[in-house]
């Protein structure tokens, strides 16, 4: 009989607070078994963490035939020769401009400091109320940068990167969110001014290759080791989260982490071929309609 | 099906796609001719009435491939397009076209023309006309077997007495409400007569008058190609952001939106028997939908470059015959019917 049909209120509580006990003893007997057979026998842990693997939406991810495999020839060597074929390819180091949208709050400027922390050769930029985009691709053209980030900025909050690649594109624009400086960071370090290593994940799609080679090429060819920071950018079910840290040697077989500042989450939202152009044609474009399940991702 | 399909590294490549159910799709067949070179990116294509296949590259160069193997059969270089115009590379396909049909050797007329020329296109039936439209050119027809030499295109009319060969030229619309100009931006054309630019669509009757008959404002981003349905009451349209309309040419209304892009759709083919619409896209897929209410997409194929032109060649494959065949074992299932004969209502008195 189901426990929860007594109509006495008294006994139905002493029946199920049994069941309840005898279920946690059961399974705390279970536990202290494995417990002491895994000891006899470490092999049979590894066997259960090794079949133990919880389902996530990552690992069970649609099948995308866009991902790009080893031996995928077409796809490298068509790689050799893109946009951004000039860095790997030629050795040309990276130069960036950074910038904000127009009448930028005190926010976007406290930003936009910690991102000229981030890059190596990059350069900030008042952005003024004269110019418009397409006139700043030019400059800068014409000055050899090799990228354009714009801060936009909403509501006196940076909520979007606009990123140009120069001379010939594409343009990309990012979600931001999730911003924290470095001084609101528990325990965070100060950065210093080496050229810092870099770490890609899961950028696997062919869009994801592009926006990881990209990337890339925003830093340095060649980190300063003695620096020993580290710049991230994870991919995780297309949020891209930046993390910078300090790595410390505390033993021979230890290391340990200090953050260094910022923390800021991206989502790409558009890709176009070429610079900045709002009539110009689109390689890719968040829709609703393309996000047809949770298990889709496009990076 | 074996559809063609051009791309910015260069390559062509085939797909034979069966349809025989549409419920188990086969899994298409590719192959790829050529080596990845930027330089020569595929501008244009055109499959030629003798099966051949024209392609024109951004370096000038133009070959003539043979459908089935892929090899080069006849290549053309036009100095003149070196330089990377993409208007120009664009003009000289029309051009060669009629070289590779007629002659054999690359003694073609010549055409000079001003440069901003988008799109240019030969009528399907009487090569000798076609028409030809871009940034800031009104749209033109020519007559190619009256042409003699001299600019293809020019701004005023009173020279047009001493060009031979234009038959008929576009007129801008009025004035708009500022009593501004219209900027005037041919993207693509068809025949048909009617004609489309920068987000907006436009039919011209040349018969009647020079300005259009009738002119559609669609959508809010600028439209990149355009075709005519299977009948003539019906466009499809795409724009930069990957979107893909229907369009009632009547009504200027849209009848309904195809769907699953991510990319801009830079090319599109309509395969009038199976009553298809194939399109590809700059996030490098090929994709087919059906054309009928549902719009349904039923293939698609990952090319692993951003394409650029495509060409259908329906006559190609087996499903035409299995279409018949089904379609007189249906006819034998209507023979067999009875007819059922109208019953007299009975009144009521």
């Amino acid at each position: 009989m189901n426990s929860s049909q007594i109509k006495n209120k008294i006994k139905r509580e002493e029946i199920h607070a049994k069941k309840r006990q005898d279920k946690t003893r059961r399974k705390m007997e279970l536990r202290l078994r494995r417990r002491k057979e895994e000891a006899e026998d470490p092999f049979k842990k590894e066997e259960r963490l090794a079949k133990n693997v919880p389902k996530t939406l990552e690992n069970t991810r649609e099948f995308d035939e866009t991902i790009v495999e080893a031996e995928d020839t077409e796809v490298f060597e068509d790689e050799t020769s893109d946009e951004f074929s000039s860095y790997f390819k030629e050795g040309i180091s990276p130069k960036m401009l950074i910038t904000t949208s127009k009448r930028p709050s005190k926010f976007a400027y406290e930003f936009a400091s910690e991102l000229i922390d981030v890059f190596p050769n990059s350069q900030f930029v008042k952005r003024g109320s004269k110019f418009s985009i397409k006139q700043i691709v030019e400059f800068c053209t014409n000055r050899s940068y090799t990228d354009v980030m714009i801060v936009n900025e909403d509501k006196k909050v940076p909520y979007a990167i606009t990123l140009i690649h120069l001379p010939d594109g594409p343009t990309a624009y990012f979600k931001l969110s999730s911003i924290k400086l470095n001084h609101e960071i528990q325990g965070h370090g100060r950065s210093s001014c080496h050229k810092p290593e870099l770490i890609l994940n899961n950028f696997n799609t062919r869009l994801g290759h592009t926006i990881g080679r990209w990337l890339q090429a925003l830093f340095p060819h060649i980190p300063e080791f003695q620096g020993r920071q580290v710049a991230t950018f994870h991919n995780q079910r297309d949020f891209i989260f930046f993390r910078r840290h300090r790595y410390v040697f505390k033993n021979k077989e230890k290391a340990e982490l200090q953050e260094i500042g910022p923390r800021f989450t991206l989502k790409l939202k558009w890709l176009q071929k070429g610079t900045f152009d709002k009539d110009g044609e689109y390689e890719w474009m968040f829709k609703p309609d393309l996000e047809t399940s949770r298990r889709r991702f496009f990076l | 099906m074996k559809i063609f399909t051009g791309d910015e590294a260069g390559l062509i490549k085939s797909i034979t796609i069966s349809e025989k159910s549409k419920d188990n799709i086969s899994s298409p067949i590719v192959k790829i001719w050529g080596k990845i070179d930027r330089s020569k990116s595929i501008q244009l294509m055109y499959y030629t009435a003798n099966k051949k296949l024209v392609v024109a590259r951004k370096n000038g160069q133009i070959n003539i491939h043979d459908p089935n193997e892929g090899k080069m059969c006849q290549e053309f270089f036009e100095t003149q397009v070196v330089g990377g115009h993409k208007s120009s590379a664009r003009f000289h396909v029309g051009d060669v076209y009629r070289q590779g049909y007629r002659t054999s050797s690359a003694t073609g007329t010549t055409l000079t023309l001003v440069p901003d020329l988008c799109r240019l296109r030969v009528h399907s039936k009487e090569h000798h006309i076609f028409a030809c439209g871009g940034r800031e050119r009104e749209l033109s027809v020519w007559d190619i077997n009256a042409y003699k030499e001299g600019t293809c295109f020019m701004k005023t009319q009173k020279e047009k007495e001493s060009k031979a060969g234009l038959v008929w030229m576009s007129k801008n619309v009025s004035h708009d409400y500022l009593d501004l100009r219209v900027p005037v931006w041919i993207t693509d054309l068809q025949f048909l007569n009617d004609q489309e630019t920068t987000k907006l669509i436009r039919i011209y009757d040349t018969k009647v008058k020079r300005r259009p008959v009738s002119d559609f404002n669609i959508g809010d981003n600028p439209v990149v190609s355009l075709i005519v349905g299977r009948n003539s009451n019906e466009i499809f349209f795409t724009d930069t952001i990957g979107n893909v309309f229907s369009v009632d040419m009547r009504t200027g209304k849209i009848l309904g939106q195809f769907k699953g892009f991510a990319g801009s759709v830079t090319s599109l083919a309509v395969a009038t028997e199976s009553s298809l619409l194939a399109t590809v896209a700059m996030d490098r897929f090929l994709r087919i939908h059906e054309i009928g209410a549902s719009r349904k997409l039923i293939n698609k194929v990952y090319l692993k470059q951003r394409l650029t032109y495509m060409v259908v060649d329906e006559s190609e494959g087996d499903n035409k015959q299995e279409l018949e065949k089904y379609d007189s074992e249906e006819e034998k299932i209507w023979e067999n019917m009875e007819e059922v004969k109208p019953k007299k209502r009975k009144t009521k008195h």
